[in-house]
């Protein structure tokens, strides 16, 4: 049980409105990891966590979840589940309280001191109807919604766009606080533009770009790993060569995976340098 | 010059776009046309072109009162947008823009009164004599023209459309009108004929009751609740108030874990998406329906109004009100542990509207039974008592032509419930839905009234005046839910493949669109 | 148990590597005593708002290098040893020195000028506090 990977994604490809938006992606996330999903808008992020939780259902590729498929899930994985979707989807004529307990009474963990600490944890007061909150304490309810049962899977898209910096602290908190059933940790997928947030919590980082992965790996393995090298002159595509940019005209930056680079592609004594992740999207994304 | 043109292309938009001004136009130029006809031939006694004098009295109202609305739009218009505001020279055009349509205004304003005049006049002289108000000889010749009408009947709806303005202004002033929810009051002022003295009054007790709404809501309702109850007593409140509501839903949906009771668990989540306000608006229009069916003056045949395709329409339309599909959080409910498969989606949408529509169903029917009993045991509003809306005294008609009519408006609703939650597409499209509550009603009347068709035809028995409330339920409960219901089984492939997210947004999209409709309707500053 | 990590997130050193860094600068200098506790893996990573697994990967790290160990009820604990040999404090200063000296350089500043600054600044620090240098090593 402890083997099979917390999601499992082989070959996803998904088309809309002559938009491609996953192109043969396959990843595997581990249990207790906690995969980044970075790219620019439309990279195809949203896509790919709705369809790892079978809400869009792909033109080709296959998605398991927990070791289930993630266009049948039983309802013993969806109560393990916890999702926040980019925008905070809520039954808007319930209040606050009601909607919390309501949607928890049909999840077996769910534990209702905890949602009451939750909510006050990020202030959110119970008896306001939904319908009057405004977009950043309707995305703080959604994330208390999805914490309040426990998931031992949490996926998380763009949880944090409408939170104040300090909310963001509280909720990269809020996210190692409790402890999964089993004592398991808890496996976390989540895709977000801030990525002074997402380093301080992934262990795993995806790189997609239009619809295909760029770059996969663990979040300390890449930063040592992949670098930036700045050249005279272009080299030739290759293994390990992950990206090129001209700067200017006898000035090159290449962003390496120098564990994959064969010896000698790049010119000796050329300087390298390691990047932070914010750097790393950037080089990749320009 | 060119900024000039594109604020006026600004005002056009505001108005309502090309297509509003040029429905003004076209009013404009057909109520003048009709009045240059009405002047130059006389009528018969029961020429059916007298009808078409009444729709011009009709278009010329509207547009007149139109224009009005138009002008309270126009005053409130700094509140709506803030670039207007911050505009160069808005000040200047909006004055000219307020000359132009007071000018409209009064333009339509007098083929109005005098069409007006014309059709109350012609319907109060040819009547019988004891039934004639005073002031009018009884026409003895067979044809009416303006001549044969009296001065003081221009005053008098001279007055009264005065009176109407003044309660628009006044009412309007502080929000402003806006396009979808100011057409009711127009459409009905435009249309109300002072024919029957006891009407007279109708238009100025809804408008003081709009005034009076108003203000309540404004000072009592919204703003003043929030200021008094700080959030700490709000708090307090919380605690004291026992949630026996809450709790008792929520141990029903934990009690029912079974997989067959899925209905429970969501019909415990899913209780009254509409607030309690638009159901209670929607179960009194409905029940003010029922109270004033139309019935006939004949006892032994009480299902004669069936026979006539108005009354199916107008039971259309109220249906169409009580049947409105409401948002619904579909991601958040495909990844609760509540046992749904895929195929089963359309079906979530199809529950929660219909019961939607049902408790309103019969809210209207429980408030409707009871006026129409208090109303006809007192015999009064005297409107109510009118010739064409006249009780039977049988039981029969008391009860079975509403029930039949709550029947009817049961099977319509569901209809258009079946329909609107079929194809998951028209879901994901904010488009889609915006005029699905009118796509819909233009699908079914047709094919409600091509049964009733059918129906007369092929069933001699159904045509006549005894069993046409047979008819009506027959189609309206049955048939018609039958058709929809196989618009579900059409589409339902669709939902094998469907893209929740897709429909999410789109919903997403189209109850914002809604909220700020309402939101202009209250004054709220979106 | 006072060490107040100073951790940066948005720079290429990885979380953990700057936690063991610390750790291992904090023993070499001497400022902890054989028999600290580390705060808890949770502490940390509810204090700085990171990953508990980033925080015990570092403490895993320390472990292994032989800095500290683990004690039962008492969580991780600075291992009782010398004070580290010059070449260790010496190769956790030359990223530092490695620093100084490239932007001297892109400065335009010689060799000897940049030294002069360097012999100021540890004049200063020497004169401010006598207690701390006391503590020092003699370069």
């Amino acid at each position: 049980m402890n083997d099979t990977p917390a999601i499992s994604v082989e070959h996803l490809s998904l088309r809309y409105g002559g938009v491609t938006a996953l192109d043969d992606v396959t990843l595997n996330v581990e249990r207790g990891s906690v995969l980044a999903v970075v790219g620019r808008n439309g990279a195809g992020k949203s896509s790919l966590l709705q369809c790892m939780l079978g809400l869009t259902v792909p033109q080709s590729g296959h998605s398991q979840l927990l070791g289930c498929p993630s266009l049948d899930l039983t309802d013993d994985v969806k109560a393990r589940l916890g999702y926040v979707s980019q925008s905070p989807e809520l039954f808007e004529w319930l209040r606050v309280g009601e909607q919390i307990s309501l949607i928890g009474g049909l999840y077996p963990n769910w534990s209702e001191e905890l949602a009451r600490a939750l909510c006050v944890r990020f202030s959110i007061a119970e008896d306001m109807k939904v319908r009057t909150l405004s977009l950043g304490e309707k995305q703080r309810l959604a994330i208390v919604i999805a914490l309040a049962h426990q998931p031992d899977l949490l996926v998380f898209d763009e949880p944090v766009a409408s939170l104040d910096p300090v909310g963001r602290r509280d909720f990269l908190r809020a996210l190692f606080e409790h402890e999964a059933r089993d004592g398991e940790p808890v496996t976390v997928v989540i895709s977000s533009h801030l990525l002074e947030d997402l380093e301080r919590i992934a262990t795993h980082v995806l790189f997609l770009e239009k619809g295909r992965v760029q770059l996969i790996g663990g979040r300390d393995e890449l930063a040592e790993r992949v670098q930036l090298a700045v050249t005279a002159h272009a080299i030739a595509p290759q293994a390990g060569l992950l990206k090129s940019r001209q700067l200017a005209a006898d000035e090159w930056q290449h962003v390496v995976d120098t564990r994959a680079l064969a010896d000698g592609a790049l010119p000796p004594d050329t300087a390298l340098r390691a990047l932070s992740l914010g750097d790393l999207f950037e080089a990749l994304n320009t | 010059m060119k900024s000039i043109l594109d604020s006026w292309r600004f005002i056009v938009g505001l108005l309502g776009g090309r297509l509003m001004i040029a429905i003004w136009l076209v009013s404009l130029i057909v109520s003048y046309g009709v009045l240059g006809w009405g002047l130059a031939y006389p009528m018969q006694f029961l020429d059916t072109h007298r009808s078409f004098l009444e729709m011009a009295a009709i278009l010329a109202s509207a547009a007149s009162f139109g224009g009005v609305l138009a002008l309270t739009y126009l005053w409130n218009v700094g509140k709506r947008y803030s670039q207007w505001k911050l505009a160069p020279s808005t000040d200047r055009i909006a004055a000219q823009v307020s000359r132009i349509l007071i000018l409209v205004s009064s333009l339509a304003a007098i083929p109005a009164v005098m069409l007006r005049a014309y059709s109350a006049t012609s319907d109060r002289v040819w009547r019988l004599p004891d039934e004639l108000p005073s002031g009018y000889t009884p026409s003895s010749s067979k044809t009416f023209s303006f001549a044969d009408v009296p001065s003081h009947a221009y005053a008098a709806e001279a007055l009264m459309f005065a009176g109407v303005v003044a309660l628009l202004l006044v009412a309007f002033r502080r929000t402003g009108a806006t396009k979808t929810i100011a057409m009711g009051p127009v459409l009905f002022w435009a249309a109300s004929q002072t024919t029957y003295r006891a009407l007279w009054w109708l238009p100025f007790a809804a408008g003081l009751i709009i005034v009076v709404l108003e203000y309540v809501w404004r000072h009592w309702l919204s703003g003043r609740v929030e200021n008094y109850f700080s959030q700490m007593d709000r708090s307090i409140r919380k605690k004291q108030r026992t949630p026996c509501l809450t709790s008792w839903r929520q141990q029903k949906a934990a009690r029912s874990r079974g997989a067959d009771d899925v209905d429970a668990r969501l019909a415990a989540l899913l209780a009254l998406p509409s607030g309690t306000g638009v159901t209670a608006l929607s179960a009194i229009f409905a029940a003010l329906y029922l109270v004033t069916l139309p019935n006939n003056t004949a006892e032994h045949a009480p299902g004669t109004w069936a026979l006539s395709f108005v009354a199916w329409a107008f039971a259309y339309l109220v249906g169409s009100v009580l049947a409105r599909p409401v948002a619904l959080p579909v991601m958040r409910l495909a990844l609760l542990p509540v046992g749904h498969r895929r195929t089963q989606f359309g079906e979530v949408f199809l529950k929660v509207w219909w019961r939607d529509s049902y408790t309103k169903v019969l809210w209207a029917a429980l408030l409707g039974f009871a006026l129409r009993a208090v109303c006809s045991a007192l015999g009064w509003p005297a409107f109510l008592q009118s010739p064409v809306f006249a009780y039977g005294p049988t039981l029969a008609q008391w009860i079975l032509v509403p029930l039949a009519h709550v029947v009817g408006l049961l099977g319509f609703a569901g209809s258009v419930c079946l329909i609107s939650s079929a194809s998951p597409r028209v879901l994901a499209s904010a488009n889609a839905l915006t005029v699905l509550p009118i796509a819909t009603v233009i699908l079914l009347t047709p094919i409600g009234l091509g049964c009733k068709w059918l129906l007369e035809t092929n069933v001699v028995a159904l045509a006549n005046g005894n069993l046409g409330f047979v008819t009506f339920v027959l189609v309206n409960g049955a048939m018609l839910p039958a058709f929809a219901w196989s618009f579900t089984r059409i589409f339902r492939y669709q939902w094998r493949t469907a893209s929740l997210p897709a429909i999410s947004s789109g919903m997403q999209i189209w109850s914002d669109r809604l909220r700020k409709m309402s939101a202009d309707v209250t004054g709220a500053r979106s | 148990m006072n060490i107040l990590f100073v951790i940066e997130p948005s720079t290429a050193t990885p979380i953990y590597r700057q936690i063991v860094d610390q750790v291992a600068r904090a023993v070499a200098a001497g400022s902890t005593q054989p028999g600290d506790e580390l705060p808890s893996v949770r502490a940390v990573a509810e204090r700085y708002a990171i990953n508990p697994m980033t925080v015990s990967k570092a403490y895993s790290l320390l472990e292994s290098q032989g800095l500290v160990e683990r004690r039962r009820g008492m969580g991780m604990v600075i291992r009782a040893a010398a004070p580290a040999a010059m070449d260790t404090r010496l190769a956790l200063l030359k990223p530092a020195i490695d620093h100084a000296v490239a932007v001297s350089r892109q400065l335009g500043l010689t060799d000897e000028e940049a030294l002069a600054a360097m012999r100021d600044a540890l004049a200063e620090l020497n004169a401010h506090d006598t207690t701390k240098s006391a503590k020092k090593d003699r370069p």
